[in-house]
């Protein structure tokens, strides 16, 4: 047995509880390991049966059990981004306010969360507590006055309604970002310091390059919030061409009635749109689930 | 600390002076403005502004407001019947995805935290995946879903012998619709927070408990469950503050109008309507403040149940 004060980690320790028996350690290792495939069979295989169906054609006769389409073709995408539907121009405008506000609030959050940090001035608990304050706030209730100011300051309708609200970062950005930047060495920046860093220079070359991994967290984050966010775009654009995917998504889905292949092209879009998180969460995800997990331990 | 001894000998100077002498004062009030700023003009100022709109009725959208009291805050709380259908969607919603996720998610956690599975990582990624999605794919995952001519539900009813059932037509059938999507999307990523939290727990707790021969389940039963309370705390906050702003798949499900019945009318639904479609911005922004405060005695609420408390671990 594991001698106390030994780090070993569960699995391990287990193992040898069980060691005289390798029969049945085998046994539930497949039994495991099919519960978990039929569970993610379940869960994935609708999600394989409508990507399947948005290569089918209009006409063909559907099983939708089955993810192989009945006759394939790319007629949903080439109708997509043709010219009566256009999504390209919405995808476009997406990327466009996704991106910067994602790059303005990245490094807002981590000067901030490595102020509250790192830095010793007066007001900074009390400050930490404030944003603690903000981040427990159901401020999205507030949409209405929002809209309103927004209004007033001649943004409605203006892609710096949709970006200035994002750029500082975010309560729960730089609550992340601080609880990172915890980790780095105070002895670290002391050193630079000394060797007569200014404070721009410190943050810009020692903090910045290790605090990759923290900033890929929050930009996954605050990317994945512009680009999968509905109501706030919805309510703010109302010209067509500043349109962006999501709201012009469910407008399109509105049509299905009026139009038998506004459907279709809804659904093929609203995969395709899916593709963006999709693909930021499997190149982040690393970071991802131990960084969003170690700010709520404890 | 070499810009304190350049800044030392003048002894004179106004603290003002000294204060922007000294960048390591200064610099990190800079560096957390610009959160403090956008927040001060974004959200802050509009709420005070909602103070004020909340006893007001507007004219349109010409800008002009008429004084008019408590009426909007007595007509949400009596008059107003999507208030209350509002409020029994959200309990309905948030119970029920508490009540179907959280269970699951704890045997999934356990199972996927099994030492006889290979390849965790891969796994857990497969469930956690679903909730990094668009609301509005989830959406429109679900209205193809329980769509009745060309739905997956359908088809399995019928290739079990059933026959065609109308999901979108149905009062009944509408929650159920929500909750399921709402499962799809959230218990994988609950699990993966309890996995994460089963990985903080010490070793020697457990160990202890192999020791005195406990078997999996006790073991998981009267010891991982008990020390995985903070992170069901933290579950069951966001889970209930994101069922009160639920919007988006119910929004894409039901076109807007709530499904029959108003089955799919949620809080935030609601709110838009009434100040996008009929252009009442007092009455939504009395209706805001309601759903606010709402959120914050849940919240509140469940940090008492829980004895939550954030960022508690380090000095």
């Amino acid at each position: 047995m594991a001698t106390p004060g030994v780090s070993r980690d569960i699995t391990s320790s287990y193992r040898l509880g069980v060691r005289s028996k390798i029969g049945l350690f085998r046994l539930r290792a497949i039994l495991a390991t099919t519960l978990a495939l039929i569970l993610a069979l379940i869960f994935v295989w609708p999600f394989f049966c409508i990507v399947g169906s948005t290569f089918n054609r209009i006409d063909a006769i559907t099983n939708p059990l089955i993810p192989i389409p009945a006759e394939f073709s790319t007629q949903f995408y080439q109708l997509m981004f043709g010219e009566k539907y256009q999504m390209q121009k919405y995808v476009l405008n997406s990327v466009l306010i996704s991106v910067t506000t994602t790059v303005l609030s990245a490094l807002a959050a981590t000067l901030s969360g490595y102020a509250l940090a790192k830095l010793r001035f007066p007001g900074r608990d009390f400050l930490f507590s404030i944003i603690i304050g903000i981040m427990l706030l159901p401020t999205t209730t507030m949409l209405v006055p929002q809209f309103v100011v927004m209004k007033e300051l001649g943004l409605v309708n203006n892609y710096w309604g949709l970006i200035l609200p994002g750029v500082g970062g975010g309560a729960f950005g730089i609550f992340l970002m601080r609880q990172f930047m915890l980790n780095i060495p105070t002895e670290m920046l002391e050193a630079a310091r000394m060797d007569g860093a200014n404070e721009f220079s410190l943050f810009f070359r020692i903090v910045l390059p290790n605090a990759a991994a923290g900033i890929g967290v929050i930009a996954t984050l605050s990317l994945r919030g512009n680009w999968n966010a509905l109501l706030w775009p919805q309510i703010l654009i109302s010209d067509v061409d500043k349109r962006l995917l999501m709201p012009a998504i469910t407008m399109l889905n509105q049509l299905q009635v009026a139009d038998a292949y506004a459907l279709p092209v809804v659904r093929t879009a609203a995969i395709l749109a899916a593709l963006v998180p999709l693909g930021l969460y499997a190149y982040s995800q690393r970071y991802f689930i131990s960084t969003l997990a170690g700010a709520i331990k404890g | 600390m070499a810009n304190i001894a350049v800044a030392q000998p003048a002894k004179k100077r106004s603290p003002i002076i000294e204060f922007f002498s000294n960048q390591t004062k200064w610099t990190p009030y800079l560096f957390v403005a610009p959160f403090f700023i956008t927040f001060a003009i974004f959200t802050l100022y509009p709420m005070l502004r909602a103070v004020v709109m909340g006893f007001q009725k507007s004219l349109g959208y010409t800008g002009q407001w008429e004084w008019i009291g408590f009426a909007n805050y007595i007509e949400a709380l009596t008059i107003d019947s999507r208030m209350l259908t509002s409020l029994q969607n959200f309990v309905y919603f948030a119970l029920g995805s508490l009540l179907t996720q959280l269970p699951c998610a704890f045997l999934l956690a356990l199972l996927l935290t099994s030492p006889a599975l290979r390849a965790k990582g891969l796994w857990r990624t497969l469930f956690f995946i679903p909730s990094v999605l668009p609301g509005v794919t989830m959406g429109v995952v679900g209205l193809w879903f329980f769509s009745k001519t060309h739905g997956f539900a359908n088809a399995l009813v019928l290739a079990f012998g059933g026959e065609r059932v109308d999901w979108g037509g149905f009062t009944y059938f509408i929650m159920p619709q929500l909750l399921t999507i709402a499962f799809w999307q959230w218990m994988g990523n609950h699990a993966v927070y309890l996995i994460a939290g089963m990985s903080g727990i010490g070793h020697e707790i457990i160990e202890a408990s192999i020791v005195d021969g406990a078997t999996p389940w006790q073991r998981a039963r009267y010891i991982v469950l008990p020390l995985l309370k903070p992170v069901f705390a933290y579950i069951s906050i966001t889970a209930a503050a994101g069922s009160l702003m639920n919007y988006d798949v119910p929004f894409v499900m039901f076109d807007a109008g709530g499904g029959p019945r108003n089955k799919g009318w949620f809080f935030m639904t609601h709110i838009r309507e009434m100040a996008f479609g009929q252009f009442r911005m007092g009455y939504a922004t009395a209706i805001g403040w309601l759903v606010f405060f709402i959120a914050i005695v849940i919240t509140i609420a469940q940090f008492r149940l829980y004895e939550f408390r954030l960022g508690q671990e380090e000095a």
